[in-house]
């Protein structure tokens, strides 16, 4: 007897990223807060955020597009959102 | 109120007459700006954000931009394309192998 050649069956779905259905816009500035460091108003990378290639090009985007037309503070975190929940995998 | 109205009403009739067709107009309210702005010698510290949906042949951009900086009541102004719909297939995160990456060709 031959071993049948055949897909893996016991294959899981491939996991999804946190923003996979969410469409980023440069307006929200709560959604985008929440991958920005509340000390400096750095970006978070790819390593902390956890998301997958398109989404974080896009998040850092609008990130960038927000704070130059205003809707953003550049070198802080809103105050307003600082007790968002934690989404990034950093420890304070 | 009414010279933020007298500002709308300016910019969109200059967008007339280069040939925009404004779609929508949406005030995102009055709020304090996330950092002092200082423009034409004054230091702003809160504003009034508003949205103007439009059609326009590119060229307008540079001529809107140069007019909309020599208005003194316009702290500051950008042009966005409109986001396009689009296509929903992610493929969720497949795990790439970096040791093929590295020694792979371009």
């Amino acid at each position: 007897f031959q071993p049948i050649q055949m897909e893996n069956p016991y294959k899981e779905p491939p996991k999804r990223c946190i923003l996979c259905k969410i469409n980023v816009d440069y307006k929200n500035v709560q959604l985008l807060s929440q991958f920005v460091s509340p000390y400096t108003g750095c970006i978070y990378g790819r390593h902390i955020t956890g998301l997958c290639h398109k989404k974080q090009r896009e998040v850092t985007k609008a990130i960038r597009r927000a704070q130059v037309l205003g809707f953003m503070p550049v070198v802080l975190k809103n105050p307003q959102f600082l007790t968002d929940p934690k989404i990034c995998n950093i420890k304070y | 109120k009414p010279e933020t109205a007298a500002v709308l009403k300016r910019t969109v009739e200059a967008l007339m007459e280069r040939g925009a067709v404004v779609r929508k107009l949406e005030n995102l309210g009055e709020r304090a700006l996330p950092y002092k702005i200082s423009k034409h010698s004054e230091r702003h510290r809160r504003g009034w954000y508003f949205l103007v949906d439009l059609e326009a042949p590119p060229s307008i951009v540079s001529a809107m931009t140069e007019h909309l900086g020599r208005d003194i009541d316009v702290i500051r102004q950008g042009f966005v394309k409109h986001p396009l719909a689009k296509p929903e297939e992610c493929p969720g995160m497949i795990p790439v192998s970096y040791e093929d990456k590295l020694s792979g060709r371009k």
